[in-house]
């Protein structure tokens, strides 16, 4: 028994070890680059949500065939929605993610997405290097099928940021997610 | 530079082409009732053989004239008290005014062919000249001979250009004689006696301050004088030119021949100058619509189409298509063109001449442009002489085209060139104009604008967008009162490019503009920048597309099967499980081998 809790407390030693490896990987933020909305910004290179543990390098996408907005190529990416503003331009932004699990087991880049809640940060880093930080404001589930103008449009002459992924229940027969999440998300 | 080369030089250059170059300026002193008279002396007047006048004839103080004075009937004022007294005065003032004029620089030892600028001369001691005196210049542009003492002038005087004799003035402080046979030109006013030799002809006055005059068997007539026409004048055509531009965003297939355009009923086809009888209030540009199409006016037209015209005027009515079709959820990439003009020669100041355009046309945008057409008036063929390094005949975005045309221009002249381009169901257009002065040493000034939008495509209901304009001045006088403004997007605000910040656009500065707005639709603006120097205003146009699409994109699916993330799940539970069953076991064991 005493193996037992030993081996429990080493595992929970060890967890407890990797999560302060990975909050050691702090990210700081160039203050002298923070832009106003003034400056011209260039195309969104890199996404970081600390909360969740994303740092992940952005593509860009259009839209599909079917008129939907189209995914990221790459396992490990992002993608930004090159037809909407870009991140930091008055105009709502998109970035959007996969959500589930690679067949080599490896998670996907926003499966935690929903975790996030209203004041967390997450940051922009465009080509340049200037750096843009957005709070999150609501997280908003629809259906597949949902007009959703509001995740693409805005008039109040601001600038906002929306992360789009997957969730709900894998449908086996359709091959996708029952449901759509997005973070709303306000530029700091 | 000294004065005295300057003129040396001039003179020298006399077989060359009018060199350009800055004089202080010569001017017309008041004649006052001077003007009226020809001829006019103060003691004695002869005719050794009869001499014909145009103008007055008068005397002062003398009461008597001899000889023969033609015609018969003409009118003398003879005597102080008459107005020839008056007119005596008056030329003595003019004298006087010639006399303080600055000088240009000095005649010293002149002769031959000999070509001035206009200017002030002087010789302050005996001129003598014999030859062809060349005045070539404007009609505004005056000439004024000061010689300090005995002038002798033998030869001609030839205007050329738009140089006129009632701007010609000679000031002699002592006598002046007119040789036999010459050609003199100009108002002659001379302190004490004057000559007229035996069949010379004069264009102009002669007037004796305190001397006689003698003639014999001359022509004393005019000075002629015209007056310049103006920018406004006849010369100046006034013409509407129509521009079609097509949006087909909504599936739309239609082209620009698809819409027959017509100006109170005439045929006229895009991009091409037509010239209108003017002053008209309004002229109506209408055309052939499809029902499937939106139409918006721009330009110089009004919301309705109406184009007023008034001598002189140039206008360009924009007329803008955009299908109506099914939401497109894709807002299609809109091209975008640019072309400028440049003259060369950009003056003919002495008359008519060729003119060789050249065009410069450049994709500002970010789609290649295909059917490149350039319609112009009055030069043709406009031919493509380099640029589409890929011989795709594609305007890329990273060439530079460049049209040539010549042309021989018989008059001041309006020429006024249209680009158009496609890209993906869109059309682009660029307008640009530029005159040639004929006849006058007036540079007419040029002015080009571009205007880029940013983004050139919206999601449905639009958004933000923002235009950057730049302003350059591809001519060679700086522009003052430059403005830009955008029909539909204000305010426009400058942003920089006043190098000097001497509130001109010289041709080395690119002034940026830029003016945000909010598109709900597609939207195509004109951009209108324009200028002034020298006189003229000019203009120029940029033209630029958004592209809206008019329906929501769907939310994209993102998700990845989750059934190899569950089943690693599901091993990792499993495998815990059975971990902590065996170490229980083994713990279990452990005691009962203890016990």
């Amino acid at each position: 028994m005493e193996i037992f809790v030993s081996l429990i407390i080493a595992f929970l030693l060890n967890f407890k070890l990797l999560v302060s490896d990975s909050s050691a990987q702090t990210i700081s933020l160039p203050t002298n680059q923070v832009v106003k909305n003034e400056v011209v910004l260039g195309i969104p290179a890199r996404l970081k949500i600390p909360k969740i543990k994303v740092d992940i390098a952005l593509e860009q996408v259009g839209l599909t065939s079917q008129g939907a907005v189209d995914v990221p190529k790459g396992h490990s990416n992002g993608a930004w929605f090159n037809l909407g503003p870009r991140p930091g331009n008055i105009g709502s932004a998109v970035i959007v993610g996969h959500y589930g699990y690679w067949k080599n087991g490896t998670p996907t880049v926003f499966n935690n997405l929903s975790k996030l809640r209203k004041g967390d940060k997450l940051y922009i880093k465009d080509e340049k290097g200037i750096m843009i930080t957005f709070v999150v404001r609501e997280l908003r589930t629809y259906s597949p099928s949902d007009n959703t103008p509001e995740v693409f449009e805005s008039n109040d002459g601001q600038a906002h940021l929306n992360l789009v992924t997957c969730g709900g229940v894998w449908n086996n027969v359709s091959k996708n997610y029952s449901k759509r999440l997005v973070v709303f998300t306000d530029k700091q | 530079m000294g004065t005295a080369f300057a003129v040396s030089f001039f003179i020298m250059a006399a077989c060359l082409a009018w060199p350009i170059a800055t004089f202080a300026a010569a001017t017309a002193p008041v004649l006052g009732e001077a003007a009226n008279f020809s001829v006019l002396a103060k003691p004695t007047m002869t005719a050794a053989n009869p001499t014909t006048i145009s103008g007055f004839l008068g005397l002062s103080t003398g009461l008597a004239v001899t000889g023969t004075w033609l015609p018969v009937g003409h009118t003398e004022y003879l005597g102080p008290l008459t107005l020839a007294g008056t007119a005596s005065a008056d030329a003595l003032k003019a004298f006087n005014n010639l006399a303080g004029q600055h000088s240009d620089g000095n005649l010293g030892a002149w002769g031959g062919a000999v070509s001035l600028l206009p200017g002030v001369y002087t010789e302050a001691a005996d001129s003598n000249f014999t030859g062809t005196l060349t005045l070539n210049g404007g009609y505004d542009d005056v000439w004024v001979f000061q010689i300090g003492n005995d002038m002798t002038f033998s030869g001609s005087v030839i205007l050329t250009g738009n140089a006129q004799a009632c701007h010609v003035f000679w000031q002699v402080g002592n006598d002046a004689t007119i040789a036999s046979g010459s050609k003199f030109i100009g108002t002659l006013i001379a302190g004490n006696d004057i000559t007229v030799v035996s069949g010379a002809t004069v264009n102009g006055r002669i007037l004796s301050l305190n001397g006689a005059l003698t003639t014999d068997n001359n022509t004393i007539s005019g000075p002629t004088c015209a007056t310049a026409p103006t920018t406004s004048s006849t010369r100046y055509e006034s013409t509407i030119n129509v521009v079609k531009m097509v949006i087909n965003d909504n599936g739309g297939t239609k082209t620009v021949a698809d819409f027959p355009l017509f100006v109170n009923g005439k045929s006229v086809v895009s991009g091409v100058t037509n010239v209108f009888p003017a002053p008209a209030l309004a002229y109506t540009v209408t055309e052939t619509n499809s029902a499937n199409y939106v139409r918006t006016f721009s330009g110089d037209c009004d919301v309705n189409g109406q184009i007023s015209l008034s001598p002189g005027d140039n206008k360009v009515c924009i007329i803008t298509n955009n299908d109506v079709g099914a939401p497109a959820i894709t807002p299609v990439v809109p091209p975008l063109i640019d072309v400028v003009k440049v003259p060369s020669p950009l003056a003919l100041p002495n008359g008519p001449g060729l003119v060789n355009y050249t065009y410069t046309l450049t994709n500002p945008g970010t789609v290649p442009v295909t059917d490149i057409t350039m319609v112009g008036d009055t030069c043709s063929p406009i031919l493509l002489y380099s640029g589409d390094m890929n011989g795709d005949a594609k305007l890329d975005v990273n060439e530079t085209w460049v049209y040539r045309c010549a042309t021989t221009l018989q008059e001041t002249h309006t020429n006024t060139v249209v680009a158009t381009g496609w890209a993906n169901g869109l059309s682009a257009t660029d307008i640009a104009s530029a005159t040639v002065v004929v006849g006058l040493p007036i540079v007419h000034p040029l002015i080009h604008v571009t205007k880029i939008p940013s983004p050139l495509t919206l999601l449905s209901k639009g958004g933000a967008v923002t235009y950057t304009e730049k302003i350059t001045n591809p001519g060679t006088v700086a522009l003052s009162n430059v403005n830009l403004t955008d029909d539909k997007c204000s305010p426009v605000k400058y942003l920089s490019g006043d190098i000097n910040n001497n509130s001109k656009l010289e041709n080395t500065e690119t002034w940026t503009y830029t003016c945000k707005t909010t598109l709900a639709k597609t939207t195509t603006n004109t951009a209108v920048a324009s200028g002034e120097a020298n006189g003229f205003t000019v203009r120029d146009f940029a033209i630029a597309t958004v592209v809206v699409a008019s329906a929501v994109p769907k939310l994209p699916d993102t998700g990845i099967s989750s059934q190899t993330g569950n089943s690693i799940l599901a091993i990792s539970i499993l495998s815990g499980i059975i971990i902590l069953t065996i170490i229980s076991l083994a713990v279990m064991i452990f005691k009962r081998r203890k016990i």
